[in-house]
């Protein structure tokens, strides 16, 4: 039987359907969500987003769920998470990434993390987004969320 | 340190204001560059060596305190909004 084989959990990227999900009690994918961290408060790692997430998940949840959440949620999180600005040097990675992927689902967005993980040597991505299985092998990064 | 040379290309609006930042600076084109490749370089290195080995642990508490919170408070949204990111943000829901 083919298993395959688990990295260690170092530096995790945490992308916008996990924050949205989090943020969101009523959601499908909330206690998931709440797994997902009491597995990681359990040991060392270090844990990065990056602005063009915020973004989004800052948009989403405001529309979706309510201003004061939004601006709650970001506040609290931005105190222990580094935020990886999207600069141009990352840009253009990203532009690169999004040229090359043919499927019309993975967003720009999408790619930018993409970009990141490559970049900063990202191992694991939280994430509920299944569009990013596909790109596990090519950038190197195991998944947590869609087990 | 050992020095080498090479060559690199920019666009040419680059190149016009790396020129006239390295003037104002006081420095060399050369050396404006290879200092901003070292920033950055320094800078990424950083970002992965974090000097905080619980910030992770730290965000994951963080934000599990926030969970609690919103739970008590009777938050509520759209059951299928973390699957469906795209289509509430650019107009499909």
């Amino acid at each position: 039987m083919a298993t395959s084989k688990k990295k260690a959990i170092r530096n995790v990227f945490f992308n916008t359907s996990f924050y949205v999900g989090l943020n969101n009690p009523s959601d499908s994918l909330h206690t998931r969500a709440t797994k997902i961290l009491r597995k990681l408060g359990t040991f060392d790692h270090n844990s990065f987003t990056s602005n063009f997430v915020f973004l989004e998940a800052i948009t989403v949840i405001s529309q979706k769920i309510g201003r004061n959440i939004a601006i709650d949620f970001y506040e609290k999180a931005i105190q222990s998470v580094r935020e990886i600005k999207i600069d141009l040097e990352l840009e253009e990675r990203t532009w690169s990434i999004f040229k090359s992927i043919q499927n019309k689902d993975v967003s720009y967005v999408d790619c930018s993390i993409l970009a990141v993980i490559e970049e900063f040597r990202i191992d694991t991505l939280v994430t509920f987004d299944k569009h990013f299985d596909k790109f596990q092998k090519d950038f190197s990064f195991q998944l947590l969320g869609l087990e | 340190m050992e020095m080498q040379k090479t060559t690199i290309r920019l666009p040419k609006k680059l190149l016009v204001t790396t020129k006239k930042q390295a003037l104002e600076e006081g420095l060399s084109l050369q050396e404006l560059i290879a200092q901003s490749i070292r920033l950055r370089l320094d800078h990424k290195d950083l970002m992965i060596k974090a000097n905080e080995p619980n910030q992770g642990r730290q965000h994951a508490t963080d934000l599990m305190k926030l969970a609690k919170k919103l739970t008590e408070a009777n938050t509520t949204g759209p059951s299928d909004l973390a699957s469906n990111i795209d289509p509430y943000l650019y107009g499909n829901k």
